[in-house]
């Protein structure tokens, strides 16, 4: 957990004259879970979505173990591992579960193009994706289509298709955003299984769920870095309380 | 779940069970047709014939728009562009034949041809770069905007074609020498019908094949949610340009059959009202489905000559029953029947 993995320089991004990433410096360590926190319109998903790829940055650059990745479009940065589960859930609604993460699986292999075989008779491609449903605990949905999966496997099964990407960085944005209180238990134990394997961008609103997961926490406020350090630093940070996290709150962490 | 076989092969659900009820419309349909020459000299109106070979181009041209319309989700107003490039491939080199005029003297001396060996790959490869040319820049933009600038493209082709006064304009021109099949003369309308039959099969095949491979997992994905498959790392315009030039190439195969089959181009071949028509076809015949588009063309051009033989205006009593018909049926004839209990919905 030494060398940064995920960095961004002197970053912006204006939307006219709105700042919605204000000059961020942000360094997010190898393997670290690495929360990013801030009160709504903080920028956190405009944020996410250029580490992604999704959206320009105005100026200032992006590195992905330390090499800049800033120009690269969305496809070419998942190739590279950089890879992200969307806030608002996105997925191929007339594809099965094990479908969705087969079809990641195989943009990783890049059999995109093969078209003669069958490919649901392809065992490698179906058992590697069985795998990342396992290891979101949804194996026993496989088959059935993502559109009638619950809203909580449908967040899982994000999460599943994000691994199967081989993220060497893993977005998350607000992974729990919508769900019940057992739903996002589920998730934080998914997710605390997943530590330490890759690294991870956490955007979260559930402040159970930051500080149970995070190594360090980043928060934003106006697009800026306000703070950054680990979660007893950020909880005691007498900035951060005034701005986000408002007083007295915080006397779990 | 453990992988077993038996979960592996059956991990998209039902519809993917090999049932007789499946199978059984499109088989009798295919059946129906295989032996229409037949029935036609029984009952001896060789009209039949002429019915059958037009059901079929169209049903070729309209699978290729299912490819990337159904399957795809790229909504072309434009796919006569591609018959239309092809027949008039045809019709161009058999000009030039006819008339003893080389079609190019310099730098190199190109004749013209009726040798279907020759004028066939000619015409499909200029359907594939038409399409690679057109999906280039289309693709660039979706939703309404890519029908309009499809359309845009069909209709500059159109009057392309309508100014060349050399190959009859307006009018078209008359394929003077029969096409031959290296000696053979492709006149017989018998012969010419089982051609275009076994055409047909084979592009159903291939269609099926290319869906159901890695290649149509993307594809279909693409009309799901591009978002989503680019996150994954899928540059999904490259596979929808691909998937844009085999439905365009395909579509070139019907336009080849189409000029063979009437011996004679015109530009009404790539008129804008024919690539509606074909997507009329997709939505009575059930769109994304492999055996929809034929069922369209079938009940379009059965449709056309039925109520043609009451008024030449029939597309006037045509369009309220197409109305009456999308709104009542959900997914075409396929889908409806598959709400019936059925089960013949070829793919997810």
């Amino acid at each position: 957990m030494t060398k940064p993995m995920l960095e961004t320089k002197s970053l912006v991004r204006r939307f006219g004259g709105l700042v919605a990433t204000d000059n961020l410096d942000l360094t997010v360590l190898d393997c670290e879970t690495h929360a990013i926190i801030g009160p709504n319109g903080a920028g956190k998903t405009t944020l996410v979505a250029q580490l992604a790829g999704e959206l320009k940055p105005t100026s200032g650059q992006i590195f992905l173990a330390g090499k800049q990745i800033t120009d690269l479009p969305m496809a070419a940065r998942a190739k590279l591992g950089v890879a992200r589960s969307f806030q608002i859930t996105s997925l191929c609604g007339e594809y099965s579960a094990i479908e969705n993460v087969a079809l990641a699986v195989q943009a990783h292999r890049g059999h995109g193009f093969r078209m003669w075989g069958r490919v649901r008779s392809d065992q490698s491609l179906f058992a590697s994706a069985r795998r990342y449903l396992d290891l979101v605990n949804l194996a026993d949905r496989a088959n059935v289509s993502a559109a009638l999966l619950a809203y909580g496997e449908q967040r899982q099964l994000e999460v599943a298709i994000a691994l199967a990407c081989e993220p060497r960085v893993l977005l998350l944005d607000e992974p729990m955003a919508g769900m019940g209180r057992d739903e996002s238990l589920k998730m934080i134990r998914l997710l605390k299984s997943l530590k330490g394997r890759t690294t991870m961008v956490l955007i979260e609103h559930d402040m159970d769920a930051v500080f149970a997961l995070a190594d360090r926490i980043t928060v934003l406020v106006y697009g800026r870095s306000i703070a950054t350090g680990l979660p007893s630093e950020i909880a005691a940070n007498p900035l951060v309380r005034s701005a986000y996290l408002g007083e007295g709150s915080v006397s779990r962490a | 779940m453990s992988s077993t076989n038996a979960t592996e092969s059956n991990h998209s659900g039902p519809s993917r069970r090999w049932t007789a009820a499946k199978f059984a419309l499109p088989l009798l349909v295919l059946i129906a047709l295989g032996v229409l020459p037949q029935i036609a000299s029984l009952v001896d109106d060789p009209f039949l014939v002429r019915v059958g070979i037009r059901i079929m181009i169209l049903a070729i041209a309209a699978s290729s728009l299912n490819f990337i319309l159904g399957y795809g989700g790229m909504v072309s107003l434009g796919h006569a562009a591609f018959i239309g490039v092809a027949a008039y491939a045809v019709g161009i080199l058999n000009w030039h034949l006819g008339n003893g005029e080389p079609l190019l003297s310099w730098p190199l001396v190109i004749e013209g041809s009726a040798n279907i060996w020759i004028v066939a790959p000619v015409a499909i490869i200029a359907s594939a770069l038409a399409a690679l040319i057109i999906g280039f820049v289309s693709l660039r933009t979706s939703g309404l905007h890519f029908i309009m600038i499809t359309l845009a493209f069909d209709q500059m082709l159109y009057y392309f074609f309508v100014s060349l006064q050399k190959y009859g304009g307006d009018d078209g021109t008359q394929l003077i020498e029969p096409l031959r099949a290296g000696t053979t003369e492709l006149t017989n309308r018998i012969f010419i019908y089982y051609i275009v039959f076994t055409t047909l099969l084979g592009v159903l095949f291939l269609i099926d094949r290319i869906v159901e491979s890695n290649f149509g997992l993307v594809l279909q994905g693409c009309r799901q949610n591009e978002r989503r498959l680019t996150a994954v790392g899928y540059r999904t315009y490259n596979y929808k340009l691909v998937a844009f030039v085999i439905a365009g190439s395909i579509a070139g195969v019907s336009g080849v059959l189409l000029a063979t089959a009437q011996q004679f181009v015109s530009p009404s071949d790539l008129a804008w009202s024919r690539s509606g028509e074909l997507v009329i076809m997709l939505a009575i015949g059930g769109v994304g489905t492999l055996f929809g588009p034929v069922l369209g063309a079938l009940a379009y051009v059965l449709f056309e000559v039925v109520l043609e033989s009451w008024t030449i205006h029939w597309q006037v009593i045509f369009g309220p029953i197409l109305v009456l018909f999308v709104l009542g049926t959900k997914g075409g004839i396929l889908g409806s029947l598959e709400s019936f209990g059925w089960g013949l919905k070829g793919h997810d």
